[in-house]
């Protein structure tokens, strides 16, 4: 992505957004995934947070700023959304669950898909604070500092959340919760 | 080190592969006697290399065409009406042409009109002399002119 695409976005080129789009939908979705719980809840949050996107074009200075504030801005709208209950991951990742059991999947496509629920199961176990700050270390590989920034937080901060919830799961693990892998 | 430095060692730069190598043999060798943080570090490797192998996904072709739809900008009230009533303002305007013509036609035929009729009215009034007299002074092509 370049400046020059970012420019033609910001005077309303939707073919230039499109590609922004193509290109930044997949960490932008991956990242609210993990953190709602829920596939519909987090394509919610693609598309709130594009069509924000697009209303803040005229701020973005580079592809490293649009970048970063995708990702606060999916982190913030995907925290809200589990906050004020509209999201129901929890419920949703046992009912999927539940649901493998029954289903004609090939044995590898249900052994994907059977590992994919018992991670988020694990996951949604975390207080959403402490899951946004893993999801952006694990899954999204972001460095602690970057985490700090997205998040407008403590470079401190960060490491305590990552380490209370990599603790957290451990033990969890270890008691054999959250279908325990 | 005792066992709760051990585990937040583990959970955070063992696990992130930021231990120096005198950290990582002395995580190696406490975990060999120490049941309790060995099950600790076999969980949370565990849990990291479930976590960081996830699928990723993109979002349904559906979420573009909603966006499309939101961020695509609405078309000002002249630009609907225009299109909307295309057909209608070209024959209005087409209308519109026709009549000007016509009436500015009828004018001038019926402006042409009366000042014929006056260099008739003239002329059945006048002598041939003075008749006469107008050719010769003004030409004929002229006095035709004015009546014509």
């Amino acid at each position: 992505m370049d400046e020059d695409l970012i420019d033609r976005a910001r005077s309303g080129d939707i073919d230039a957004f499109r590609i922004i789009y193509d290109q930044t939908a997949g960490f932008v979705y991956n990242t609210a995934r993990r953190i709602v719980g829920r596939n519909e809840d987090a394509e919610e949050v693609v598309q709130d947070v594009f069509v924000a996107a697009h209303r803040a074009l005229k701020s973005f200075r580079g592809e490293s700023a649009l970048k970063t504030w995708l990702y606060r801005i999916t982190v913030n709208r995907a925290l809200n959304k589990v906050k004020s209950g509209r999201s129901k991951g929890q419920e949703v990742a046992y009912e999927d669950y539940m649901d493998i059991a029954q289903t004609d999947m090939p044995d590898k496509a249900l052994m994907e898909k059977d590992a994919e629920t018992r991670a988020q199961a694990l996951l949604n176990t975390l207080p959403e604070d402490f899951r946004a700050c893993l999801v952006l270390r694990e899954i999204q590989g972001l460095s602690y500092e970057e985490i700090a920034d997205t998040l407008g937080i403590n470079v401190n901060t960060v490491r305590t959340r990552i380490l209370r919830a990599r603790r957290q799961l451990a033990v969890t693990v270890q008691e054999g919760g959250a279908y325990a892998l | 080190m005792r066992c709760e430095q051990m585990q937040d060692l583990i959970a955070t730069a063992y696990v992130d592969g930021e231990c120096s190598a005198q950290e990582r043999e002395d995580v190696l060798a406490h975990a060999a006697h120490c049941q309790e943080c060995r099950e600790f570090l076999e969980a949370v490797t565990k849990t990291k290399e479930t976590l960081t192998r996830l699928p990723a996904g993109f979002p349904s072709a559906s979420v573009w065409l909603q966006i499309e739809e939101k961020i695509t900008p609405s078309p000002s009230w002249w630009e609907v009406w225009l299109t909307g009533f295309r057909p209608a303002v070209v024959f209005a305007s087409l209308l519109l042409l026709v009549l000007t013509g016509t009436m500015a036609g009828r004018q001038m035929m019926s402006k042409g009109a009366n000042s014929s009729s006056s260099a008739v009215i003239m002329l059945a009034m006048s002598d041939d002399s003075a008749l006469d007299e107008a050719i010769e002074t003004s030409g004929f092509d002229s006095m035709a002119e004015q009546i014509f």
